[in-house]
């Protein structure tokens, strides 16, 4: 049963309006505390105004109110502050199982000291369906590591984290609660999009037509057909096709910014 | 022959407006040798922006009253008004010169079985006028004399009806839709949960076709039949963001009838 490991751990977590998301997210880590006696719970909130604070103080949290200035950004100032021995980042969308505290808590005790983080799966559910194709899964994330040793690095979107020494991955997954709704989709959609446009190259700004053409079918078909998202049902196909119109929406903004050169 | 003066009232509703509620309330340049009487009147829902501030600047009388939606909301307008003809704006159109003059040419001659005029809109899609996509011309009827016309009870894109006989004037309004993708992305959130209801309403059943097939189609229609590869990269990408449009309010369907079951 839950034994006692020597080491600390921080939780870190960055939050904006995630009322919805807290108690599902923080109460999964409860788990934790039996292991880790001086569990440390960081939470890093963007001025929310809904309950998202009090709730995570609810759960035991240190909750650090600050401006947004950036997932990376953000992520790295709170690991920054965490006391811990290991640091394991988790989104509010986030859920971890028993299965997964306990194997964490094994490798954390028996992993060598070149180790310095854990690579860990992620189950993504749209709509309420596990996604097990489509390119979403193992959908591995470094996300535990030796604090001191690994932070984001800096891009605008999809920020991963890094360390310079060995990683392995664990078996046991976590819950990713992706999208609840076709809405939540398309607000996150209209969002992703503006930030996936600082990403875009230069020379592949000049070909935009032919991405703007070409890029949402051979998405489609890659998620679709090659990553055999057809096994998914409908929700497969559901979340394929949303994947194209995405990828339309981001060169159509593209096109907007840099040939119209209107500024939204 | 001499002027035959009358009185007009301009009906606005709003939310959140501030970025258009100015070029349309300036573009509205009646005389007053035709309309002796003018008033604006602005049915704000409640805005946070400063839509009411800048129409009462602007001379419009300004009700605040809760959403209750569209035709609701401009049938209650209506009723406010007190002019004997009845013009209904949306705080994205603007009249032109031309327009004005015409209306004002019109009012003077028209019999008295007609109740009311069809006025065409200009579409304006970030910044360009689309002339085809089946966006022109787009005629609504808005010109209507007081008490003989309401809006019916669609969810959106609801109309005006009138008793009598209709004219159409030949002078467009100008329709600004959409400034940017992200406006077009969210007002299509919003449309498509209001044209859910409408499909729901009428007991339209999903079935595969409409998230496969469906919005394909759309495509074809708008940028082939209908010609949107003559507007350009514009009109590509109204063809390409109206198969989007439908798929989401098909995807909003399915979510609803198949998935979470009603």
């Amino acid at each position: 049963m839950a034994k006692k490991n020597p080491s600390s751990l921080s939780v870190v977590l960055i939050t904006l309006n995630e009322e919805k998301n807290i108690p599902r997210c923080l109460g999964s880590l409860a788990p934790l505390r039996k292991i880790f006696p001086n569990l440390e719970i960081l939470v890093g909130d963007s001025h929310s105004q809904d309950r998202t604070a009090s709730l995570a103080r609810s759960f035991g949290a240190k909750v650090i109110v600050r401006p947004w200035e950036g997932y990376a950004k953000q992520k790295n100032d709170l690991i920054a502050l965490a006391k811990g021995d290991w640091v394991l980042s988790i989104d509010a969308d986030e859920e971890l199982t028993p299965a997964l505290v306990q194997e964490m808590e094994r490798m954390m005790r028996v992993a060598p000291p070149e180790v310095e983080g854990f690579l860990l799966k992620r189950k993504a559910f749209f709509l309420g369906k596990w996604i097990k194709h489509c390119g979403w899964w193992p959908d591995s994330q470094l996300r535990l590591v030796r604090r001191g040793k690994g932070s984001f690095t800096l891009t605008p979107v999809h920020e991963g984290m890094v360390v310079r020494g060995g990683v392995l991955e664990l078996e046991e997954p976590m819950n990713h609660y992706t999208y609840d709704s076709i809405q939540q989709y398309l607000k996150k959609l209209n969002r992703y999009s503006d930030l996936s446009l600082l990403k875009i190259k230069p020379k592949k700004i000049k070909l935009w037509p032919f991405y703007l053409v070409l890029s949402p079918w051979i998405t489609f078909f890659r998620m679709f057909v090659a990553k055999w998202g057809f096994l998914d049902g409908w929700h497969g196909f559901v979340v394929c096709a949303l994947s194209a119109y995405h990828d339309f929406c981001k060169y159509a903004k593209l096109w907007e910014k840099e040939v119209l050169k209107r500024n939204p | 022959m001499a002027a035959k003066a009358t009185s007009l009232s301009i009906v606005i509703i709003t939310l959140n407006e501030e970025a258009h509620i100015g070029k349309c309330l300036k573009s509205l340049t009646f005389t007053k040798k035709i309309f002796q009487k003018q008033e604006v009147i602005v049915v704000d829902a409640q805005s946070r922006d400063r839509t009411a501030l800048i129409a009462r600047k602007l001379g419009a009388k300004v009700y605040r009253r809760a959403w209750k939606g569209f035709s609701d909301q401009k049938n209650w307008a209506l009723s406010q008004a007190k002019g004997e003809w009845i013009l209904s704006l949306d705080a994205d159109e603007e009249l032109t010169s031309e327009l004005v003059h015409e209306i004002e040419r019109r009012i003077i001659t028209v019999p008295p079985n007609v109740d009311g005029f069809w006025i065409k809109r200009k579409a304006f899609f970030l910044g360009k006028w689309i002339r085809h996509c089946g966006w022109w011309p787009d005629a609504q009827l808005r010109l209507i004399r007081r008490g003989r016309g309401a809006f019916t009870n669609e969810p959106v894109h609801e109309g005006l009806e009138v008793k009598g006989e209709t004219l159409a004037l030949d002078h467009p309004m100008n329709h600004y839709t959409y400034d940017s993708i992200r406006q077009y992305l969210e007002k299509m959130d919003l449309y498509s949960d209001l044209t859910l209801l409408d499909i729901r309403a009428k007991k339209v059943k999903y079935w595969w076709y409409y998230l496969t097939l469906a919005p394909v189609m759309t495509f074809v229609r708008t940028y082939f039949s209908r010609l949107g590869l003559l507007d350009g990269w514009h009109g590509l990408m109204v063809s390409g963001l109206s198969a989007f449009h439908d798929f989401c309010k098909y995807a909003k369907l399915w979510e609803k009838e198949v998935w979470r079951n009603g």
